[in-house]
């Protein structure tokens, strides 16, 4: 897909690319907005982080969030409500499944902000590692998933570790079920019979909670038995195995799933596209009442795989 | 062409026919035919009915681009008489204008007719003729992104256009990811584009009609060309099949620069090497049977296609075992219509013309991925695709109640039917499909217009009735349309009018398919039909066939409008979509000559087109608020032998509507950061609405014509410099560490086409 996306650029672009000045009025008209991060799940604290947008072209400089009140709710029970400094907010509980979360904010010289989501149940999922490994690649295979229907899709992430406790997310999946969301799918032929699929998703797997049963068992592959060479100083370095791979599936609020599909779709098709005809300006979700940003649970099950250590055969 | 009918009454004599080419035949619609006790119009299969009193009658009958023709009837019976009109492109030096009794000509209130015989003549993007970007430099029309092929009708996005192949509908407007129109332009005989009062075989869509015909084909001989531009290669066949009694028309043309790569391919060998090639075809054809003096019968067909393939053979060379084919891979993307209709034009009787047609047209899109190994002879198969088809029965009648009273009536079934998704899997001996929900829509239609003419006042209203059952849920809609026109003298018309529209299908844009963006089509949810009311007014004035002067003015409300946002979650229904209401506005004006050696058109429109979704109204993507267009064709030689023309297009317009983010914020951090993207970059702020607008635009292109008479046919060769002054108009803007960068597509660039006829 990649060489696709060249070659019609190629064929249509033909052209220039300049500096553009946008209409004075659209930078003047510029207005700080308040930013509400908080993704909570039952397996850590409440922890949300207030911040202000910025002016395109500005340096990034984390400004001091002012003093605000701020009032936390369980279900229209409150759970936590005091002025807060630096926009810093943690609330030594764990949210739980099945449970709604509101939060209210009160600014000064601002309408107040809030926004609520809900943590949903668990998913329970198997999977086991299927052929032996194909050169780079690992292959697996999830045959079951339970899930409540309430969520609109399930997210599959991945994280390769290492023999040094460092980690690295796991970057390209390869399949060719064509159940799962195609957002981040695209053609790449290259190793075709030693990934099991000329299809690449990048980053993640969304399965579509509609296409779920159609969708299992879902084959995949990974890049798995990397090594890591680590500079030691100037000249020396070692070489550090991979251990394993740690797989998630989580299941969004869906907040979650319309912030993180817009995100990335906004990556995608305008922050990353190398392609005029594929660029498209997307808004990111947001469900901040008065602000920006997002306030959504999740819930997930893991799983980790050992592997052998990589051999050259 | 003169031969008697039918014995009627005394008092009133009827003279009905066809208008046609006298090159080749060719129906010619829209005609002014006109005698002393009255005038009509020939209608969209060139037939026309005339009522007068007397024995004889002078008859005149004009069209723009054609010489206009007077012909003595003297008859004491019902007549019919096919007139032929000869092209003044044609026979320039030959034959002089005849200053003929002015006449007026009604029924052109927000119509645009397109002369596409000027068509060869505009400068051309690519080397393509193209009937879409023609259409654009007319007032009211507006492309929208630069280089699109999309006809976007009075501040309405192009899927609110309704689009007819000889009267099929069609769903996919765009070869080459929109840069292309699906018609050959060498096909077709005329093209029509209502922005006003719509009549009422027309419906179901907000923003206007856009109709094409194809050319009937060659009823005196036969007749081939071939044509080679830029990106493609056409071949055209025409003539008789039975002399003066039926004919046949097929045009192909094929997009080339993927043959040389598959050449490219083939040299270097496709081992181990990805191949990635795009091509599009399409194939129109006619065929048209004179069962008759009453009857005749025509078959249409178009089929066009877009493809993308992807190929990669895996081969291991292996010492001493030589080279092993380890895998293949194939994977393609396709989109595509057919279309087919089968039309029968019947005389009924002196007074009344019948014209029914049978009909389907399908749009499909196609990713198919294929994976074999060789060595472990596994075979995976998947595919995505998504269909829709419509049937369709129409029938409506012309039916002449006085020389000055033409009714108008029919009926129309529309079965319509989309399967949005349907996705398969199958693995060696595993298959697995999953298929969204067939959607099905059906609508019955019955109109009724009537055409009024008495002295210097001409009325034509309609009222359709369509009932629109998507299976849930049924809904009537009731469109009434009237305009009325007052000829202030013989070359001065004026008009006022309003019309009312629905438009009970949407266009999910940017359905993602294998990660390009593909148009697709579904039928209204629970009662979400948008709703459209139009006021217009305008005055034209033509002297002598060779000049016309237009203004025209318009207001346009609309409401319950569903603008998708999100087509997956539109169609999962998670919502992705908002519901607005909006209106348009503007004012448009147009002139044009048409002279021996100089042709000119000039057109200018201000329009303004908003939206306002819950109490926020923004400027919609497609307003212009001024877009100014002149297109000029100059003779430079002009003998018998050989003629050469020299035209320009010059091009201004608004910068469109733009979203454009002004601010960032900083992404998660901690727990929430599952995500392995946006490694670096924070969120960028993109507003919901458009909050600036692109820079203005401007383009040049000229074009050079030279046409040779050969001993047998003609050859054409066309160079075109398109955006001669290199003005670099903006496609798109994005930020790019911490600046704004601006991509224009289409820079300065040649192109040539050459055509030859035998």
């Amino acid at each position: 897909m990649k060489t696709l996306r060249i070659l019609i650029g190629a064929l249509c672009l033909m052209g220039c690319i300049r500096d553009y000045l946008p209409e004075d009025n659209l930078l003047n008209s510029f207005e700080n907005k308040v930013v509400v991060n908080g993704v909570i799940s039952p397996n850590s604290p409440i922890e949300i982080r207030l911040s202000w947008s910025k002016k395109t072209g500005d340096t990034i400089v984390e400004s001091s969030f002012p003093v605000c009140y701020f009032q936390f709710f369980e279900n229209e029970e409150i759970i936590f409500e005091d002025s807060v400094k630096n926009g810093q907010i943690t609330i030594n509980r764990n949210p739980i499944e099945g449970k709604r979360y509101r939060f209210m904010i009160n600014l000064s010289g601002n309408l107040p902000i809030s926004a609520e989501t809900m943590i949903p149940s668990k998913p329970s999922f198997r999977m086991k590692k299927i052929l032996t490994q194909q050169s780079y690649y690992a292959h697996y295979e999830i045959d079951h998933i339970q899930i409540e229907n309430s969520v609109r899709a399930l997210w599959f992430f991945g994280k390769d570790f290492f023999e040094d406790n460092s980690f690295e997310v796991c970057a390209e999946f390869y399949t060719d079920n064509p159940f799962l969301d195609q957002i981040n799918g695209t053609l790449e032929n290259m190793d075709t019979e030693k990934k099991g699929s000329n299809s690449l998703f990048e980053n993640f797997l969304r399965i579509p909670i509609n296409s779920l049963n159609y969708a299992l068992p879902v084959r995949f592959s990974v890049t798995s038995g990397k090594m890591i060479y680590c500079p030691i100083n100037e000249i020396d370095y070692k070489i550090i195995e991979q251990d394993g791979v740690y797989f998630q599936l989580v299941a969004p609020s869906n907040e979650y799933d319309q912030y993180f599909r817009s995100l990335y779709k906004q990556y995608l098709y305008q922050q990353n596209s190398d392609n005029p005809l594929l660029y498209e300006v997307i808004p990111v979700f947001s469900n901040i009442k008065n602000g920006i940003g997002i306030f959504a649970g999740y819930n997930f099950s893991d799983t980790t795989f050992i592997f052998d250590r990589y051999s050259e055969d | 062409m003169l031969y008697s009918l039918i014995v009627c009454s005394q008092e009133k004599r009827t003279i009905c026919g066809y208008i046609r080419q006298s090159d080749g035949g060719e129906a010619i619609s829209g005609a002014n035919v006109y005698c002393q006790q009255g005038g009509t119009t020939s209608n969209e299969k060139g037939f026309y009915i005339l009522k007068f009193e007397t024995d004889t009658a002078i008859l005149h009958v004009s069209f723009i681009g054609f010489n206009s023709v007077s012909q003595k009837i003297t008859t004491k019976q019902d007549t019919i008489v096919d007139i032929y009109l000869t092209s003044q492109y044609i026979e320039l030096e030959e034959v002089a204008v005849q200053n003929t009794m002015p006449f007026v000509k009604f029924g052109n209130a927000g119509k645009i007719d397109v002369n596409t015989s000027q068509l060869k003549y505009f400068p051309s993007l690519l080397g393509e003729q193209d009937i879409f970007k023609y259409l654009q430099i007319f007032p009211g029309i507006s492309p929208g992104k630069e280089g699109a092929s999309g006809l976007n009708i009075r501040g309405n996005s192009s899927d609110a256009t309704l689009m007819f192949l000889d009267d099929m509908p069609l769903y996919n407007q765009n070869h080459a990811f929109g840069f292309v129109s699906i018609f050959n332009g060498d096909g077709l005989i005329s093209a029509e584009a209502y922005k006003g009062y719509i009549p009422g075989d027309y419906g179901g869509r907000l923003g206007g009609v856009a109709s094409f015909r194809l050319k009937e084909g060659n009823k005196h001989k036969h007749h081939q060309s071939i044509a080679l531009s830029t990106i493609s290669a056409s071949l055209v066949l025409e003539g008789p099949i039975k002399k003066e009694k039926s004919s046949y028309y097929v045009s192909a043309r094929r997009f080339i620069p993927d043959l040389f790569l598959r050449g490219y391919y083939w040299a270097i060998g496709k081992e181990n090497n990805t191949q990635t090639l795009y091509s599009f075809f399409d194939v129109t054809g006619k065929m048209n049977f004179k069962i008759d003096n009453k009857n005749s019968l025509s078959w249409s067909i178009y089929a066009g296609n877009d493809k993308i393939n992807i190929l990669t053979d895996d081969v291991v060379v292996y010492a001493g075992l030589g080279k092993i084919k380890q895998s293949k891979t194939k994977s393609e993307i396709g989109w595509g219509n057919l279309a087919s209709s089968l039309r029968l034009n019947t005389i009924v009787n002196k007074n009344i013309f019948m014209h029914s047609m049978l009909f389907f047209s399908t749009y499909a899109s196609n990713k198919e991925n294929r994976y074999k190994n060789y060595q472990t002879a596994d075979k995976t198969k998947s595919f995505e695709k998504m269909n829709l088809i419509e049937f369709g029965l129409k029938t409506g009648f012309d039916h002449k109640i006085s020389t000055n009273h033409l009714l108008k009536y029919g009926l129309q079934l529309l079965a319509f039917s989309t399967q949005p998704k349907k996705i398969g899997y199958r693995r060696n001996e595993i298959k697995n499909e999953e298929q969204a929900k067939l959607q099905h829509f059906y609508s019955f239609v019955f109109y009724v217009g009537d055409q009024f003419r008495l002295k210097d006042w001409n009325i034509d209203m309609n009222v359709r009735m369509s009932v629109y059952d998507n299976r849930n849920r049924k809904i009537v809609c009731i469109e009434p349309r009237i305009k009325t026109e007052y000829a202030i003298d013989s070359y001065n018309t004026t008009w006022i009018g309003i019309g009312v529209n629905n438009q009970p299908l949407f266009s999910l844009k940017k359905y993602y398919l294998g990660g390009l963006p593909i148009d697709s089509w579904v039928p209204f949810k629970n009662s979400q039909i948008q709703k459209s009311v139009q006021y217009f007014a305008g005055w034209k004035n033509t002297y002598l066939n060779r000049f016309t002067f237009s203004v025209d003015a318009y207001y346009k409300k609309m409401s319950d409008l569903v603008l998708i946002f999100d087509s997956e979650e539109y169609l999962n229904n998670f919502g992705g979509y908002n519901s607005a209401s909006g209106y348009s506005y503007g004012g448009e004006l147009m002139v044009e000559y048409l002279g021996k050696y100089v042709n000119i058109l000039a057109s200018y429109t201000y329009s303004r087109s908003t939206r306002k979704i819950e109490e926020k109204r923004f400027n919609y993507p497609f307003d212009t608020p001024h877009d100014l267009n002149l297109f000029g064709k100059i003779a430079t030689v002009n003998k018998k032998e050989s003629k050469q023309y020299f035209s320009f297009n010059l091009n201004y317009h608004t910068g469109l509507p733009y979203m454009l983010a002004n601010g960032v914020y900083s992404k998660l951090e901690g727990d929430g950061n599952l995500y392995p993207f946006y490694p670096e970059s924070e969120i960028m702020d993109n507003p919901q609405y458009p909050n600036t607008r692109l820079t203005d635009y401007f383009r040049l292109d000229i074009g050079y014509n030279i046409e040779k008479k050969k001993r047998k046919g003609s050859s054409v060769w066309q160079f075109s410099l398109i955006n001669l002054t290199n003005t670099h108009n903006p496609y798109m803007i994005y930020r790019h560490k911490d600046k704004y960068k601006s991509i224009a597509i289409f820079p300065f660039m040649p192109s040539i086409s050459f055509k030859r006829n035998f």
